[in-house]
């Protein structure tokens, strides 16, 4: 059962990167840095995972995926780290 | 008359054989047919109905006038299905050319027009004469992105219909969850499929021969999309499962 569900994700992925134009590249800088933002927020317990998929109606669902120990805190919005 | 055109983007993935079969299993329903030869230079639906030896007029011929469109149709070995050849030469062939020869054929009830591989101007010339298109894919990951392109080109068409066809299937390799089944193609493709033709051995000797035997494998499921077309509707023949699930529209 596995293996069909593995060739059906890599498909869609191939068929959702040649529509949306997203290069490996574009994936990789993408998903660091939205791991970058979350760290700000949170401590992170596994490495975040972005996904982009394509529904019938033609409108793209992007899901983002991560574990936290916990939410980290800070007294005001000046302890966010400024880029 | 029914207007439609079998493409795939990719080459190799049964655009021809699909078109051939579809074609006598049609005309043995009854229905008038004609099959049309759109891969100019590359032709090889003469080969696969085995007329080529009595090839006289291609389409080029009625372009330039030395025939009538009728002329140049070469009753099929199988059937009472005609076929109009392809030309070597394609500097007479625009679309517009290829578009009047299709309609000259009112007659009939089907035309069914055997695509070129490629999206390039072939492919153009092909889907601007038809009202449907069928589109033909493996369950191989570069057929499937193909198809795919081809699907999100079509879009651009005033077609009335576009259908999916899964060509060699393997059934084990489906049961054992190695392959990608025609549902879960038609899933990633957005397109429901109307087609499920196995893997068939029977398919190389009908290459040579020019004839498919009953006993083919695969003849029951040409069968399913020959009435899944006459009948316009959406059910499929699985072949992995071997019952019939209920129709789509």
């Amino acid at each position: 059962m596995r293996t069909t569900r593995d060739i059906s994700k890599r498909m869609r992925d191939i068929l959702t990167r040649d529509k949306v134009g997203i290069k490996d590249g574009f994936a990789s800088a993408m998903t660091k840095d939205v791991q970058k933002v979350l760290s700000d927020y949170f401590e992170l317990d596994s490495p975040v995972r972005v996904e982009v998929a394509q529904g019938a109606d033609g409108k793209y669902a992007v899901n983002v995926s991560c574990t936290a120990y916990c939410i980290k805190q800070f007294d005001t919005t000046y302890d966010v780290k400024r880029y | 008359m029914r207007k439609i055109v079998v493409t795939s983007g990719k080459g190799g993935v049964g655009k021809t054989t699909v078109t051939a079969s579809l074609g006598r299993k049609l005309a043995l329903r009854g229905y008038r047919v004609v099959l049309v030869d759109g891969d100019v230079g590359l032709n090889n639906l003469d080969v696969v109905t085995a007329i080529e030896r009595r090839v006289v007029y291609d389409i080029s011929d009625v372009l330039m006038g030395k025939c009538r469109a009728f002329q140049a149709l070469v009753q099929d070995s199988e059937s009472s299905m005609r076929i109009l050849p392809s030309s070597k030469d394609s500097s007479l062939l625009t679309a517009q050319a290829f578009k009047g020869v299709v309609d000259s054929f009112g007659e009939f009830d089907f035309v069914i027009i055997d695509c070129p591989a490629g999206i390039e101007h072939g492919f153009h010339r092909a889907v601007s004469a038809a009202d449907e298109a069928i589109v033909i894919t493996t369950p191989s990951l570069s057929a499937i992105r193909d198809a795919d392109k081809v699907l999100g080109l079509l879009r651009s068409y005033r077609l009335s219909d576009v259908s999916l066809v899964v060509n060699r299937v393997r059934p084990d390799m489906v049961a054992k969850h190695e392959m990608l089944g025609a549902a879960e193609i038609g899933a990633l493709l957005h397109v429901p499929p109307i087609g499920v033709i196995p893997e068939d051995d029977l398919i190389t000797l009908y290459q040579q021969l020019g004839s498919v035997p009953d006993c083919a494998i695969s003849d029951r499921a040409y069968l399913a999309l020959a009435d899944n077309v006459a009948n316009n509707s959406k059910a499929f023949y699985d072949v992995t499962q071997k019952r019939r699930f209920g129709r789509r529209r």
